[in-house]
């Protein structure tokens, strides 16, 4: 038997088109929510990419680049500029991520005093970031000329950094540089980059 | 519209075919009613031609 076998059986115009509208706006309300998650999830994904490819996003961790940058502060890298004197980078030491100054570059000569003020080529060097000077955990012999593809770092917490005057851990090859540190992303109230801070 | 068309047609556009065939039927049967209503009108007067229907 059939359900339907009049015309009072079927619903009316006015009903249709109220299940209709429904319907649509259903509908419409599932589109906006598909495009939204995707387009959220391609941004995601270019961050990502970006990030991994172009500028790596490192963690803080430790205070041996105090004051300039403390613990769990966010830094940004950019893997496609040279690191030159002075500025701040990323790199790898036994498969950890450092932050560390570059003091001196390959054919420089440098010298450290017993109360930490650093010569570059004979000449004392104007370091504003440090605010203690010291000659910290130091093991190599000076005058030391720095050799070819090495940098030479120091952290700007000098009296706690183990850096490049440790023989240990030496002059940092190319190949172990992650980036140059340009622009801190957290926290929001401290100054993002990091020339301003003093970097 | 081929069969095709009908066997592919999403659930909204059903209810829209359905919409108007129902808003089609209902005016059609109001179109009807109005012409019964005349019909009638003819017959009980006398004497009236009924050319209009």
């Amino acid at each position: 038997m059939n359900r339907f076998n009049s015309l009072e059986d079927i619903p009316s115009a006015d009903q249709f088109k109220r299940e209709l509208n429904r319907i649509r706006y259903k509908k419409g309300f599932f589109k906006t929510l598909k495009s939204t998650v995707s387009s959220l999830a391609v941004t995601a994904a270019a961050a990502i990419i970006l990030s991994e490819v172009f500028l790596p996003v490192v963690r803080v961790t430790g205070s041996s680049m105090e004051p300039v940058l403390s613990n769990s502060q966010i830094v940004l890298c950019n893997k496609f500029r040279t690191a030159e004197r002075g500025d701040i980078i990323a790199l790898y030491y036994n498969k950890k991520l450092l932050l560390k100054r570059v003091i001196a570059v390959a054919g420089d000569t440098i010298d450290i005093d017993e109360n930490g003020a650093v010569k570059l080529n004979g000449e004392i060097l104007d370091e504003p970031y440090v605010s203690v000077q010291a000659l910290g955990e130091c093991d190599i012999e000076f005058p030391y000329t720095v050799k070819k593809n090495r940098w030479f770092v120091m952290g700007d917490n000098r009296e706690l950094s183990v850096d490049s005057r440790y023989s240990a851990f030496g002059c940092v090859p190319d190949e172990n540089i992650l980036g140059v540190v340009e622009f801190r992303l957290l926290p929001f109230d401290q100054p993002h980059f990091l020339e301003d801070a003093g970097g | 519209m081929t069969d095709k068309e009908l066997r592919k047609a999403k659930k909204d556009e059903l209810i829209e075919m359905l919409y108007f065939l129902r808003k089609e039927v209902d005016e059609l049967k109001e179109e009807n009613t109005a012409l019964r209503a005349k019909l009638l009108i003819g017959e009980s007067v006398p004497g009236k031609d009924n050319e209009q229907i």
